[in-house]
């Protein structure tokens, strides 16, 4: 019985840790990952003179790892929550930073009422970006919305759109992306997943003590059935040593008993012969 | 009596040897599986946005040919009638020409096929992105009740009942029809599937000549006016997610799918979609998540509009289209 249960415990535990060390092998991978990935994601330029190839494959390693990783449900909402925050980043900043270098590209206009519209734009948009603030903010909306890009016969009205519209863009979106960045920092992903390897890591080190206790448990009740098998046989052959004592006594004893007997044949028949 | 003593005795000293044996058999096994050589691409980079696919590929050629099988083979789709193939032609683009895609039993797709050539420098699969590798791909299809409807028990089955097959696979591995042999195959195939040496990569690795004048204009505005923010990198696309109608309003025929947000349901995600690539993209026509667009010119002249509040003059689309030209080329042959 004893054998049988260590043993069980042994190769329970030998799964628990198979099992555990899968699990722990992501977690590593991701607590290397996810400081590079914030790193790098936080410092891209993301300008569209650039690519972004590397960042997109640490994103995609980074995703890959945080399915197969077993944390609970908090952990797994935090770090998923990383993950959509930096996708949602990703795409407004690349944005931004092109609307940005649209607004600024001088473009000559033969309208100089008009030129002078987009350069008043360009000047509060830039001053929005350096200090961004409410006033700014509304000011520069009456003003884009007061600019009208519908109008067909409008001389450089290509113009007057592009900037109107990547304006618009950059003052509905300036605050969301500081503020997806924000979070981004500070999210404790990292802690998260240091405090599930440390979780993790305690985990393997009681699996290893059942495995250990299973393995002394199976070498005990070895040790025991060999004593059990051993005195079982010292058992039997004492028993059977008496038996054969007791057959011999018995067999002294029937023969004592029949000693008379055994003298009688020696003597004389009724007829005076003597056996042979 | 001693004879059931010793019997017990041997076969608990038998069930103890086992157990490591059993155990370092499991691992061989595992081992086995991971021996495959991993794929690696041999990366050339050049300065400024779009990178040239690389022309020098380490590839598992015997895994590809067990993919090839299988990407072919209608065995995958419940009544045998569909294939991946049915969907990804490898030598028209890689995608079926078609606005939607049809699954068994003439059932209709709700999006475009996207090419799967080059599809392993995708951040993820899907026009949605909801699978972020290739191997987490493939289950979408072989499952879709509206694609090939089927199970992996009842791939497994029909494999191991095909004599080639499953001579295949227990040749490149012992535990011979598995799941994960099959993903494995596909997923190594997909991506032997790539194409260099299009003229855009001849030309930023220094062969002045392989874009016209056009063609070079055309990638002068394509950087300039700001298609780069998102059609960039190895694929010139497939890196990122982007919203449809980012800067601008979409047309009517591009509402209706509202993209990540079928998944998500979060708001921000509305008509987000991952940037699809554009490699080959010439050969990949109809255009857009449900193939509303058949024409170049007018894709671009959409994308021009929505994504960057552009009105193009009819001559700087002309030159991007005949650039899009030139992100086209065959797919490499691998030894």
């Amino acid at each position: 019985m004893l054998f049988t249960l260590s043993s069980s415990l042994w190769v329970i535990s030998l799964k628990e840790n198979i099992s555990t060390d899968t699990q722990l092998n992501p977690l590593s991978a991701l607590e290397q990952l996810i400081p590079q990935h914030k790193v790098e994601l936080l410092n891209a330029n993301f300008s569209d003179q650039q690519h972004y190839d590397q960042l997109a494959q640490l994103q995609s390693e980074v995703e890959a790892l945080i399915f197969r990783v077993d944390v609970s449900d908090t952990s797994e909402q935090l770090l998923k929550d990383y993950i959509e925050s930096s996708l949602s980043y990703i795409q407004l900043t690349s944005m931004l930073k092109t609307s940005q270098r649209l607004i600024s590209e001088n473009t000559q206009l033969e309208n100089t009422q008009l030129t002078e519209v987009i350069d008043d734009i360009r000047l509060k948009m830039f001053s929005f970006i350096s200090t961004s603030n409410r006033t700014e903010h509304a000011a520069l909306m009456t003003m884009l919305n007061g600019v009208d890009i519908n109008n067909e016969l409008q001389p450089n009205r290509r113009d007057l759109q592009l900037v109107k519209l990547h304006s618009l863009f950059v003052l509905e979106n300036y605050e969301l992306t500081a503020t997806y960045r924000q979070k981004l920092i500070g999210l404790p992903v990292v802690e998260i997943i240091i405090l599930e390897r440390s979780l993790l890591q305690r985990q393997i080190r009681k699996t290893n003590i059942k495995k250990f206790a299973g393995i002394f448990g199976t070498i005990l009740g070895l040790v025991l059935l060999f004593i059990v098998v051993i005195k079982r046989h010292e058992y039997a052959l004492i028993n059977t040593a008496e038996r054969h004592k007791e057959f011999a006594t018995n067999l002294m004893d029937m023969l004592g008993n029949h000693g008379g007997a055994v003298q009688t044949a020696l003597t004389p028949d009724d007829d005076g012969n003597r056996p042979s | 009596m001693h004879t059931r003593y010793y019997l017990t005795l041997v076969l608990c000293l038998f069930a103890c040897a086992t157990v490591p044996f059993f155990l370092f058999h499991l691992n061989s096994e595992k081992n086995a599986i991971e021996a495959t050589q991993k794929t690696v691409y041999h990366f050339e980079k050049v300065a400024g946005p779009i990178q040239p696919i690389p022309r020098k590929i380490e590839i598992d050629t015997r895994w590809v040919s067990l993919g090839k099988a299988l990407f072919i083979t209608p065995l995958l789709s419940k009544n045998n009638t569909i294939s991946c193939s049915s969907c990804h032609l490898i030598d028209f683009g890689g995608d079926d020409g078609f606005p939607v895609s049809t699954g068994i039993n003439n059932a209709e797709g709700t999006r475009n096929s996207p090419t799967v050539l080059n599809s392993s420098f995708n951040f993820r699969q899907f026009w949605d992105g909801r699978a972020s590798s290739l191997s987490d791909q493939i289950s979408g299809p072989v499952h879709n009740p509206i694609e090939m409807g089927s199970s992996w028990a009842e791939i497994i089955e029909k494999l191991k009942k095909d004599s080639y097959f499953n001579k295949l696979f227990h040749a490149l591995d012992p535990q011979g029809v598995t799941r994960e042999n099959i993903v494995k195959a596909i997923t190594v195939f997909e991506e032997s599937l790539i194409t260099p040496n299009a003229p855009i990569d001849r030309y930023l690795l220094g062969d002045n000549n392989a874009l016209t004048e056009q063609q070079q204009r055309g990638l002068e505005h394509f950087i300039n006016h700001g298609c780069t923010s998102c059609h960039q990198g190895i694929n010139i696309g497939g890196n990122m997610y982007q919203k449809l109608g980012r800067v601008n309003t979409i047309p009517e025929i591009l509402i209706e799918d509202l993209g990540k947000y079928e998944l998500t349901k979060q708001e921000q995600d509305r008509n987000v979609f991952k940037v699809p690539s554009l490699r080959n993209v010439a050969d990949t026509s109809p255009y857009f998540h449900n193939g509303a667009v058949d024409d170049l010119t007018q894709a671009v002249t959409i994308m021009a509009s929505s994504q960057l509040g552009r009105e193009l003059p009819e001559d700087e689309i002309e030159d991007i289209v005949a650039l899009l030209h030139a992100f086209s080329s065959k797919v490499i042959e691998v030894q």
